[in-house]
């Protein structure tokens, strides 16, 4: 191991690796990503289903097989990694880690990229009433056990939110020969993408019940059933005479994800109220200048391909903040109004183009995006439809900016 | 039979809602509209009267390394074979050192397509 990294990088999912191939094309010599996991590749490994790496390599490929391009690369570079590494503390130069070769380390990076990507929401976190038996998986972790650990999880399921991974999951489940009874949402649309509620839930005549929610959890050693309940479309509260019961051993959770910021939170970074991850600028670069953050950790993605598009771009800046060719400048920030839940960058250097992401903050169709710099319109764009699932981009240039103290997007 | 189907493309994340007219028996079509690129086109002339769909699944390896190996087949089969497939795959065991692409069932279910590993194994 090195004594000092051009760019070090913390987590080697879609994120770390795309940041990892990024530094290293722009001209960072030594690049470092550090892994918890037993292999490279994150979540992807687990994500045996199609529809990866249209948009980046114009054919539908499996997780997997879109994570290997990616090590490929990475590898071919000549990035270097450590997996089964924790790392402990992120500084504004240096990763502290602990594994079973090196024990406690301190890796000195002349930048730092944060790609620890993001986490389930758990049962605790959504505060499901009833007993606490067996049987109750976050669809994620089902995933894992179930397509890298052979572990079967249950005979009959209930899935409770319509995020992707519940939605891939209810069928994942069905091929190998469980019965789901129902996707509860509730929300009155499915979270996650319209193709997966195609192939997902209408191609095997699974029910999802939209303005549902999971209002008790029975059994004691087991999950027995689950009573789901039609909630009020306003409060989301659940109607009293609806509960029904559905006998089940299983019951899958899909109910979002949350960025894991726990050292970026420790590192004194700030971090966005909405998205849960760091405020970065469209260099990926957080409040702290040697810091740069890519992927879920930042904001959660709909899709690897957008995560793997805006960490290459991370990694770049990252290593031309290595080699002292990233000057700071000034910045002024993104505000979201109208049905704009967040934009992310949540500032830019104005100087130079950026591409605003944002989401919806419900479906609406045809609605108009619309970009202000100052209050005075410098784009507008016609979509079709627009849903908090689906996001959505604006690309600004520096000319239509300058001066500005502040750029507005705007959906109505 | 003369019909009108409306079909939510699957190919990206649009998710563009497409509407085909013709016969459904025949396989004819008429007209194709509300589509946005031509992979929409293909895909809603296929699901119309033939869907396809791409299987994935793993299988149980034997002195790898890891439990199970992802595999795929390599481009899409008829949707109507997706459980005949399962119980395939079911029963198949991998041996040893497995290369992502490696074939693993040539002409799976008679379609002409493979059934290819989409991931790998080493073994020990």
């Amino acid at each position: 191991m090195k004594q000092i990294y051009d760019v070090i990088i913390v987590g080697g999912g879609p994120a770390g690796l795309a940041a990892a191939v990024g530094a290293k094309k722009e001209g960072a010599k030594d690049v470092l990503i550090v892994e918890r996991d037993v292999s490279l590749g994150g979540i992807l490994e687990q994500c045996i289903h199609p529809g990866f790496g249209l948009k980046t390599f114009g054919e539908e490929l499996t997780g997997p097989e879109y994570a290997r391009r990616y090590i490929k690369e990475a590898l071919d570079l000549g990035v270097e990694y450590k997996l089964g590494t924790m790392v402990l503390e992120v500084g504004d130069n240096s990763v502290t880690g602990v594994n079973r070769e090196d024990g406690l380390f301190v890796a000195e990076g002349k930048s730092v990229i944060l790609a620890m990507g993001c986490r389930e929401r758990t049962r605790g976190a959504i505060a499901t009433p009833g007993t606490r038996p067996a049987g109750v998986y976050t669809a994620g972790a089902a995933q894992r056990l179930i397509n890298r650990q052979n572990m079967m999880v249950g005979k009959t399921a209930v899935i409770l939110g319509s995020g992707d991974i519940g939605m891939i999951m209810a069928r994942r489940l069905t091929l190998e020969g469980a019965k789901v009874l129902a996707v509860a949402e509730i929300m009155d649309y499915t979270a996650g993408l319209t193709r997966n509620r195609v192939q997902c839930l209408e191609d095997f005549n699974i029910p999802l019940l939209l303005n549902h929610t999971v209002v008790e959890i029975k059994g004691k050693q087991r999950v027995e059933g689950v009573v789901i309940a039609e909630v009020d479309p306003a409060t989301k509260k659940p109607i009293a005479g609806t509960e029904k019961l559905y006998e089940c051993d299983t019951l899958l959770l899909s109910c979002g994800l949350i960025p894991e910021n726990e050292l970026t939170a420790a590192a004194g970074i700030r971090i966005n109220k909405i998205t849960n991850g760091p405020d970065v600028n469209q260099f990926m670069q957080t409040c702290k200048p040697s810091v740069f953050a890519c992927g879920n950790v930042v904001h959660v993605n709909d899709l690897a391909d957008n995560v793997s598009e805006e960490s290459e771009r991370g990694g770049r800046y990252a290593a031309r903040y290595a080699m002292g060719k990233l000057p700071a400048g000034k910045e002024i920030p993104t505000v979201p109004e109208g049905n704009v839940r967040y934009v992310c960058p949540q500032r830019i250097a104005p100087d130079f183009p950026a591409t605003l992401f944002f989401r919806a903050a419900k479906p609406e169709k045809g609605a108009v995006v619309r970009v202000l710099a100052d209050g005075k319109e410098i784009s507008s764009r016609k979509l079709i439809k627009i849903n908090p699932g689906e996001m959505e981009k604006v690309t600004v240039k520096p000319e239509d900016v300058s001066g500005a103290a502040s750029l507005t997007v705007r959906v109505d | 039979m003369k019909t009108e189907k409306q079909i939510v493309c699957i190919t990206c994340p649009q998710g563009c809602l497409i509407t085909v007219c013709g016969d459904d028996m025949t396989g004819e079509i008429d007209c194709v509209e509300g589509n946005s690129c031509p992979r929409g086109k293909a895909y809603a002339e296929n699901e119309f009267c033939r869907p396809l769909r791409i299987l994935t699944s793993s299988v149980k390896t034997e002195g790898s390394d890891v439990p199970l190996v992802p595999v795929r087949t390599r481009t899409a089969i008829p949707k109507e074979l997706i459980f005949t497939g399962m119980e395939v795959i079911r029963r198949l065991t991998v041996k040893g050192d497995v290369e992502c692409g490696d074939v693993i069932v040539p002409d799976f279910l008679g379609t002409g397509v493979d059934l290819i590993a989409s991931g790998s194994a080493k073994a020990v």
